[in-house]
């Protein structure tokens, strides 16, 4: 997996979709966008163009000019993007700045070891057993 | 009614000192009680710290309007102006009486600085839950709509699980993680994180830590950590009780624990301090022993009582008493 540099820049609700976009497979050329994202929100071409151009400049895109036109594609893929912001989170509960409003399923901030788990799996399988046995 | 700066000093003094009261009265219960805190039913646990985060600010409020009693009393009938029995140098709690002079230099930069670290620490505090909520944000909208049982699916190999958000708390949960577990374990999760959802438990968590900075450092880590714990155990009774099954939690805490060893993204976690030290370890231990039975907060309740009843009638005495130490305190 490729390795980004951190931070990651924060997305907008226009920005996600335009990247939710691209990722998807949707044609890069500003003119598809619009018509793929921007008509439903009622917003005119040249928003859609300052918002790629933005995502170029936070390079999260890369764009080639075919012609008079730029064709923008990302230059990241969805599970690289999500993979660096989780690091950018974990990097967030570990100095505390995010366990008051994120709950984990279990700690990210503290492991139980190999030999502890193994340790409860067997206490796990042992209690099992006495359950069966009590039931038969 | 008069509250001039210099009035509004001495009763913002006389609410720092009751703090302090505060702080010290929880660092007594956290030697003394917190025992007993461990031995509730983990929904209960969790309320009795809550209550107890807030304890401090609540025993300040209330003991400010216990002394404020009397000078309200002297307000509304000048006839029973306790004021006059004082000498001109005291400070006075008081509407109609302003103090001769303002605090002393010395303590005013006291204060100063005790607000300006306490703005100092929420400030940063609220800024990296700014930054973790933004993150969250981000990760959501990007995940695109990709919704699997009412929670939204990132896109990545690396296994994790989170409630998050205050007003609105949902659940995100990674590819990787949804990959690795059998129903039996995603149905655990689910109903975990759903009664995270339902509790606000993000919302609580963060009011608590506001409130913690008014406990001293190893009370404060305490609660905190005791919170958290509290909050996960209340979330596996919950998904015992819908799934039917205690082991069935305690396997399926096991099997995301293991797959999260190797998902710190490049920070490296540490290990529980030593045996039982481990939220892990505390959370399927008690969900291998038999559930807890209900200990009632009765006596807690009772004796607040009582504490807050005794202060309201004793309001005179402690207006007095506040007066004299402020005075001490203050010129």
């Amino acid at each position: 997996m490729k390795s980004l540099s951190t931070p990651q820049p924060r997305l907008g609700e226009l920005e996600s979709a335009v990247m939710d976009h691209l990722w998807s497979g949707g044609d890069g050329e500003a003119k598809a966008v619009h018509r793929a994202i921007g008509k439903a929100r009622g917003i005119t071409l040249n928003t859609i163009q300052s918002t790629l151009k933005r995502l170029f400049d936070k390079d999260l895109l890369a764009r080639d000019k075919v012609s008079h036109a730029h064709i923008y594609r990302a230059r990241v893929t969805r599970e690289e993007f999500h993979y660096a912001l989780l690091g950018e989170l974990v990097g967030e509960l570990m100095t505390g700045h995010a366990e008051m409003v994120v709950s984990t399923f279990v700690s990210l901030t503290e492991r139980a070891g190999p030999d502890q788990l193994a340790r409860l799996e067997a206490l796990v399988a042992e209690r099992r057993r006495q359950l069966a046995d009590e039931a038969k | 009614m008069k509250l001039t700066f210099e009035s509004a000093q001495i009763f913002i003094l006389a609410w720092v000192l009751f703090l302090a009261l505060g702080s010290i009265a929880s660092g007594v219960f956290y030697r003394f009680g917190r025992a007993r805190v461990g031995r509730l039913e983990p929904r209960v646990r969790h309320r009795a710290l809550v209550l107890f985060a807030a304890a401090p600010v609540a025993i300040a409020c209330v003991l400010l309007l216990a002394v404020t009693i009397p000078a309200l009393i002297a307000f509304i009938e000048p006839g029973l102006d306790h004021c006059l029995t004082h000498d001109d140098v005291h400070a006075h709690l008081c509407f109609q009486h302003l103090p001769p002079h303002g605090l002393h230099l010395g303590v005013m930069l006291g204060l100063v600085a005790f607000f300006a670290y306490g703005g100092l620490r929420a400030t940063t505090a609220a800024l990296g839950a700014r930054r973790a909520l933004g993150l969250i944000r981000t990760l959501i909208r990007t995940s695109g709509g990709h919704i699997s049982g009412g929670m939204t699916v990132l896109a990545t190999p690396a296994p994790i699980c989170v409630t998050t958000g205050l007003w609105r708390p949902q659940v995100v949960i990674s590819r990787g993680l949804l990959d690795h577990l059998d129903p039996a374990e995603l149905q655990v999760l689910l109903a975990h994180e759903r009664a995270h959802v339902r509790r606000r438990d993000p919302l609580v968590a963060t009011l608590v830590r506001a409130f913690a900075f008014t406990h001293f450092a190893p009370v404060r880590a305490w609660l905190i950590r005791e919170l958290d714990i509290a909050a996960e155990q209340a979330c596996d009774a919950e998904a015992a009780h819908i799934t039917g099954d205690r082991c069935a939690v305690a396997a399926a805490i096991i099997s995301v624990e293991r797959l999260s060893d190797g998902a710190p993204h490049g920070y490296i976690a540490p290990y529980a301090l030593g045996f039982g030290d481990s939220a892990v370890e505390r959370r399927v231990h008690a969900l291998l022993s038999e559930p807890t039975v209900f200990e009632s907060t009765r006596l807690m309740a009772i004796m607040s009582t009582i504490a807050l009843a005794a202060t309201l009638l004793f309001a005179d005495e402690l207006h007095h008493l506040t007066e004299t130490v402020l005075s001490l305190m203050a010129h």
